[in-house]
This record gives structure tokens, sequence and C-alpha cells, in this order.
């Protein structure tokens, strides 16, 4: 388990809780374990703030007035996009439960959950928010660098990335064999790419399905 | 027998006659017209008696309101208490003179005496006129009869008195007479003890006895005695006594009870019996006279007793002698009575009393239907409290998960807290001001769990209606504290609005919470499936002088028209099928409770979105906020 202690930059837990003394209670205690506290009366609230850094997670209260904690999850605004959440009830309510987690909740727990399981959920939250991130930063880099390739260049590299050699894509696209080798030589190069292998990766950041069967 | 010794021994005499001699020619001492019949009434004693004032009166009565009435005069002989003899002749004489140019056809003679100063030698002094003349049974021997004369012969009253003495008062042995002294008096009342004796009784005749000798006896009589009191006129020692005086002293001396013969005397303080009644005899002479004038009459009519005898008692010594009113013969008056209500005033006596008796009839009905009523209130109340704890269950029951929630809130900051200050005191970074504020956030969730936890109990537990003060504010704000966290849960939000001033009402503090707590409860029902910005209430107060208004207004999709009017029905619900919650008590419990509490609740539709439910309690004295 990481420690918020082994990043640069303190980790900022966004706290959304209506009950004021939850509230104070909470941050104190998160904060005594070194994280940065953000706090909130509502969703609303939450909604209306632009803090600067977009690192941090988002620690909600299921039952707020007004928009709800699920509501808020559903519509997150532009600037927290892909912050990961834990969810706080104080209620054994599986209903929520199932929905939250459906949603990409990291975890639901309840309000009198033991610090340490607290620490534990948030943890991971910021586990998965840096894997996010870099997930999220290879696709750009990759979406950046496809969106440079031809639409012809895009149709070889789809094939090129199910296995086809350059003679089975030439005849699926109905291309010479020579054309394809430019075409590839194009596409490696834009696609900043020793190989073939290289390309498979980037098109799994992509999701850019693969085309054409090798025979 | 005994001659006519009645009070008055009546004799009338009547004489039918042209006018006398010297009328044939008018002469200037005629007076009136000889045409018209003329009548003398004489009687023997003066006018002063009684007796014979009531004679006369019944007479004239009857003579003077005839078709034609004679011509009546009015002559007083007075000869009972002067017993000189020349005066009778004196008088006789005077008399002619005085009528000798006056038409007298018939002379009405009251009294024995009258008739033998009549008859006396050559002394009638109307010699033509017929005579009319009464007398008790039968005359005196030695009276004269004039010839003609009618007499109207009287029954003899006193041995059917006597009877009716007996029959009053049964234990009777001895009759005390008192009797006048004079002469004439003697005459008349001589017989009476016989009578007496005849009658089974013991005479005692006090006739020679001054009136104070008398009535020092009468004091001390025997309890068997009855005393007569024959109207004396003058006692032993020559004292004339005033009428109705003896028997007056006498009454009141006297031991035992008195009677009396003539109902003139009646109201002296005699017990009454069968009397004569002269008033009666006068009106039946004059109707024989007026017969006279108009054709001639036997020589004797008896006349019975109940032509001149009246029955009568007096209340006030039936009273006093102890004599029941059963005992009295039937058809007697009772006089004197004590002013009575009853007798006075019998139809307006039946009047009161039937209204007092309608009304107490009906303040018994309406005290019985009140008693009645207010068992049927008690038994409704007691239902009530019943019914309101079930609800309240239902209720809560529909917020536990909210307010497990809610309990869950300082239980977690308590944790929380704990956890930080451990952690602070583990890595030693903290200040002694941190700690202490941290312990003190601890106390107040600590107390924060209690109070919800003690809202939930009284709200749970079994509860009889109470009546106390209660600041209906605060109730607001506890059950708006307890629907909340329900309320949140469901994301929706409550907000109140109250006025600056506290409305404080008497009443049930736990049952207000429910009326207030089910109208929140449904309309968070109705707000829940909203969208998020019309998911809100408001707990409104408004208030005058005399009422207090709670409303719940919310944003709801309003209510259904065809509930109008019928909403605080029992089993009637506005929630879908779909939900099972809904059983319909709820509003008819809270119409309950606020009517108990002398308010009204109602609903309507917002002119906007939602609906509006609220109720209203007479509030007492404003107090300050």
């Amino acid at each position: 388990m990481s420690t918020p202690q082994d990043r640069a930059v303190p980790a900022i837990v966004h706290l959304v809780e209506d009950d004021e003394p939850a509230r104070v209670a909470t941050s104190r205690f998160l904060r005594a374990s070194g994280y940065d506290v953000r706090t909130y009366a509502s969703a609303e609230a939450f909604v209306a703030a632009t803090p600067g850094a977009a690192d941090g997670c988002l620690l909600l209260d299921v039952s707020l007035p007004g928009h709800s904690g699920l509501d808020l999850q559903r519509e997150l605004p532009a600037w927290a996009e892909g912050m990961p959440v834990v969810f706080l009830t104080g209620r054994s309510g599986i209903h929520d439960a199932v929905e939250a987690m459906k949603a990409g909740a990291v975890d639901f727990l309840t309000k009198t959950a033991d610090g340490e399981e607290l620490l534990a959920a948030i943890a991971t939250a910021f586990a998965r928010g840096t894997e996010e991130r870099a997930v999220r930063q290879r696709r750009q880099v990759a979406q950046e660098r496809y969106a440079r390739l031809t639409p012809r260049e895009q149709e070889v590299f789809a094939h090129l990335i199910s296995g086809q050699l350059n003679k089975q894509v030439g005849y699926d696209l109905g291309i010479s064999e020579r054309t394809v080798k430019i075409h590839r030589h194009q596409v490696l190069e834009k696609m900043e790419a020793d190989s073939v292998a290289d390309l498979v990766r980037l098109a799994a950041d992509l999701g850019v399905p693969p085309e054409g069967t090798v025979r | 027998m005994i001659r006519t010794l009645l009070t008055a021994s009546v004799t009338v005499l009547l004489l039918t006659t042209a006018v006398h001699g010297q009328g044939a020619s008018p002469t200037p001492e005629a007076l009136h017209d000889a045409s018209q019949p003329g009548v003398v009434f004489v009687a023997s004693e003066d006018t002063a008696q009684p007796w014979v004032a009531l004679f006369t009166e019944g007479f004239r009565e009857v003579v003077l309101q005839a078709g034609e009435a004679p011509a009546v005069s009015f002559e007083y002989l007075d000869l009972l208490r002067f017993e000189v003899p020349e005066t009778a002749d004196e008088l006789r004489q005077w008399l002619r003179t005085k009528y000798r140019s006056t038409r007298v056809d018939v002379v009405v003679a009251i009294g024995e005496e009258c008739l033998r100063f009549l008859g006396a030698d050559g002394g009638n002094p109307w010699p033509d006129a017929a005579v009319i003349y009464v007398e008790a049974g039968s005359l005196s021997s030695g009276v004269p009869v004039l010839p003609g004369s009618t007499g109207l012969l009287l029954e003899d009253a006193f041995p059917e008195a006597l009877e009716v003495v007996k029959r009053v008062l049964p234990g009777t042995r001895q009759v005390v007479l008192v009797a006048g002294n004079a002469a004439i008096e003697e005459a008349r009342f001589g017989g009476f003890g016989d009578k007496v004796r005849r009658a089974g009784l013991e005479p005692l005749v006090l006739s020679s006895l001054g009136l104070a000798d008398v009535l020092d006896k009468v004091a001390g009589l025997p309890p068997d005695t009855a005393i007569y009191v024959l109207s004396p006129i003058v006692d032993g020692t020559g004292r004339v006594l005033p009428p109705r005086r003896p028997c007056e002293l006498i009454s009141k001396a006297a031991n035992v009870p008195t009677f009396v013969l003539g109902h003139h005397d009646f109201g002296c303080g005699a017990v009454g019996g069968l009397m004569r009644d002269w008033h009666m005899a006068g009106r039946l002479i004059g109707r024989h006279t007026l017969a006279r004038l108009d054709h001639a009459l036997p020589a004797v009519i008896d006349v019975p007793i109940r032509d001149y005898t009246t029955m009568a008692f007096d209340s006030r010594q039936l009273t006093r002698w102890g004599i029941s009113e059963t005992r009295l013969p039937e058809g007697s008056e009772v006089r004197f009575r004590p002013p009575s209500l009853w007798r006075d005033y019998r139809a307006l006596s039946l009047t009161v009393l039937s209204v007092l008796a309608l009304q107490a009839v009906l303040i018994t009905v309406l005290t019985l239907e009140r008693r009645r009523r207010r068992r049927a209130e008690d038994d409704s109340r007691r239902h009530l409290v019943v019914m309101a704890h079930l609800d309240r269950r239902a209720a809560l029951g529909q917020l536990t998960t909210a307010l497990a929630h809610e309990l869950h809130q300082p239980l977690a900051a308590i944790l929380r807290n704990a956890e930080a200050a451990s952690m602070q005191l583990t890595a030693g970074q903290s200040t002694r001001e941190e700690l202490l504020e941290i312990i003190g956030d601890i106390r107040r969730d600590d107390k924060r769990a209690a109070t919800i936890i003690r809202r939930l109990r009284s709200l749970l537990e079994k509860h009889e209606l109470e009546t106390a003060d209660v600041d209906l504010h605060d109730v607001v704000l506890d059950t708006v504290a307890l629907a909340t966290a329900d309320a949140t849960a469901r994301g929706v939000r409550i907000d109140t609005d109250l006025t600056a001033k506290r409305r404080i009402v008497t009443g049930d503090r736990v049952h207000l919470q429910q009326v207030l707590l089910n109208l929140l409860l449904n309309a968070l029902d109705a707000v829940a499936p909203m969208r998020p910005e019309r998911r809100r209430l408001v707990v409104q107060s408004a208030s005058d002088d005399a009422w207090v208004e709670i409303r719940v207004i919310d944003a709801g999709p309003g209510l259904p028209e065809e509930l109008a009017g019928q909403m605080f029905e029992p089993f009637v619900t506005t929630k879908g099928s779909d939900k099972s919650t809904g059983l319909g008590l709820g509003l008819s419990i809270v119409r309950s409770i606020v009517e108990a509490h002398g308010g009204r609740v109602q609903a309507r539709n917002n002119e906007r979105d939602g609906a509006t439910v609220w109720f209203a309690l007479p509030h007492r004295e404003t107090e300050a906020a």
C-alpha cells in the first residue's frame, strides 16, 4: 500500500459531506493521516468549485441534500473527470452500493468503518487514479500520432495490427505489396513505433480494432 | 216544639192591600205613584246585627231587581234590647202616621217579635197588607197568627249541625252552649240544651256568666268538648256585646273547637259546619214576596234545611284542631286557606311545574347524552391513542433506515475524531488545544446521538394523550430533524420558514409531532421521484390572533382531483398500488389528532407545482420569541 508520503505532491482528498461534525472529524483524521483535504457541504458546492489540480480522489457521502452522491458520480464536472470515487454511507443499502460500484466507484464504505479501511480505500483510489492517468496519457499520445495518419494509412494500420503480411494487406485492400510497404513505413514513422508489436500496444491504448484475417 | 230560636227568628208579614182609606184621593203626602205596589220590610232587631244586614241584603237583591220592582221601605224595630212596652205602642202609632198615605201591599216580618208587634190590639200600622213571616219550625205559643198571612217555616238545622260536629269530631261527648242572657235570647235558645241531649251529647249552657268568666271557663274544658257560640248579644253581667266579638274571643281562648249557628259569624275562629245563611234566607223571602205580590200563597210554607244553610269549614281551624278534610261531609266548602300558589294559581303553577319538569327531563337527557358522548369520546380517544401509536411505529419504520443513518453520523464523527486524536498523539504532532477541541467535538456528537435516540424513543412509546403547553415551532424543528435523514437519503431538502413569534398551543407534543411527521413523509413520497430541483419541501408557519397554521409545501405532482375533499378519510390513499406502504390511515389519524386539538387540517394544490397540506390550531397568548 502506498502512502501519501510517497508522493511528490500531496494527494488531495475531496470530501463531500453535508453533516458538518462528520465533515470536520473526517477531514481532521485524513489530515492527520497526511492527506491534503478539501471539504464541500454538498454536491452543488463541489461542482461549483474549481480546484487547480485534477489529481485527487473523491470521498463522497451517498446521502446529500439536493443532488445525491450518486447523482454527482454520474455527472462529474469536466475538471474532475476520471477522479476515483470512494463512497461513504450511513447505512448499508445494497442497492446504492451496487449502483455505485457499477458506475466505477473504488469502494463503498459505511461511515463507521475503521480508519484503516478508509485509508486503504483512499490509497487504492489514488493508485487507480495514477494508473488511469497513465493510461489516459498514453492514449492521448497515441491518438495524437494516429491523427497524423491518412485514411489509407489508418486502414493499413488496422490490417497490420491483425498480424497480416504485406502481401495479404495488399490483397485485402486491392493495392500492390510495394504500395503497402510504403504505407507501412509511413505508419511506423508517424506512430513513432519501432515494430508492429509497438503498433499493437498503441492500438490497444487507442482502442482501434484489428481488421482482416491471417491466413 | 221549640219556638223559633234561630238566630234570627224571622217573620215576614205580607199584607195584600189596597192602599188605605185615603189612598183613593191622592194627597200631597203621597210621594209615590199609587199604582206601584209597596212593600215594608220589618225587622225586630237593629241593622247593626250582621244577620239582619245579610237578610236585608239578600232580600233587596231579589226584590229590587225584579222586573217591576215594588217600592220597598225598611223598618228596624230594635225591640230586643229595649224591653219597654210603651215604646211599642208609640212606635206603632208613629208608623201608622208615617205610612198613612203610602200604599203598602206586603209586610215582610223578620222575627217572631214583629208578629207580636203587629198583632197587638189595634196596633197594626198596616192592617190591610198581606203578611209574610219567617219562623223556625213553628211559632211560639201566644204569637198571634194574622189572618191571610203566610209563614215560611224553616226546618230546624241545629240537630243536623250537631251531627256534623259529631262527624268531624267523632270523640265529642259534651257541647258547651254560649248564649246571651237577654230575655229574647233565652226564649230563642232555651230549647237548645234538649236538642244537644237528643243528639246523644251532654249540654253545658253558659248564659249567666260575664264574657270574661266565659273566656276563663272555655280555656279549661275537657278535651272531648265542642263549643257552640250562639251569637250572644247581652252577657250575664248585662253588657251588650258587639256582634262577632264573643265568637272571636271565645275561639281564641278555648282549648277545644268552637262552632257557630250562622254563616255570618263564620271566620271568627269557629270551625264551621252546617250554618244558617241569612243571605240565602233573605233571597228566599224576597222571592216569596214577589210571588205574593202576584198571587195568594198558602198559610204555611216549609223551608228545607238546604234552602237556607251552607256547609263550610275554616281551613285554619281544621289545621288548628287537626281535623282532616277527608272527614268533612261531601260538598263542604273550605274557606280561609292559607295563600297557596297551588290553589290560587293552579293553571300558572301547573304550567310552571310542567316547564320545570320538562326542563329537568331535558337536562337529565342532555346530561346522559353528554355522558354517553363523553364515554364515546373517551373510547374514540383511546382508539386514537392506539391507532396513533401504530401509525407512529409505521412511520418510524419507514424512517428507520434513515434514522440509522442519522445515528451513524455522530458515531462516525466520534470514531474519526478519536482516530485522529490517536494518530496525532502517536505522531507527537498535536497541540493541547487541538486535542481539547477534538474531545469537545466527541462529547458534542455523543450528545447528538443521545438526542436522536431520545426523539425516537418518545415517538415509539405508547403514549397517552397529555395536555400541556407546547411550542409549535419546537415541534416543527424536532420533527423536521427526524425526517431530514430520510429526506436526505432520498435527495430531498426540507427548509423551514417560521414566523419570528413562537406560538404556544395546548396539546400533546408527541401527537402533534406525529401530525407533522405524517405530512412530511407524505410530501417526501410525493417529491422523491421528481427531478432534483423539485425535491424540496418547505415547512412554513403563519398565525393570526387566534390561529397558528403549519403548512407543508411540496413541489410534487400535486393532489389528484378525484381525492379532493376525502384525503383525510380512512383508507383513502394518494399512493399508487405499487407501494404497499400506503394503508391510507395516516391522514385520517392526522385529522383525528388535529381535531382532538380543536383544529382543522386541509390540503390544496399549489398554483404552480405541487400541493400544500396545512393544519391550524388555536393558540394561546403570544409570547415573544
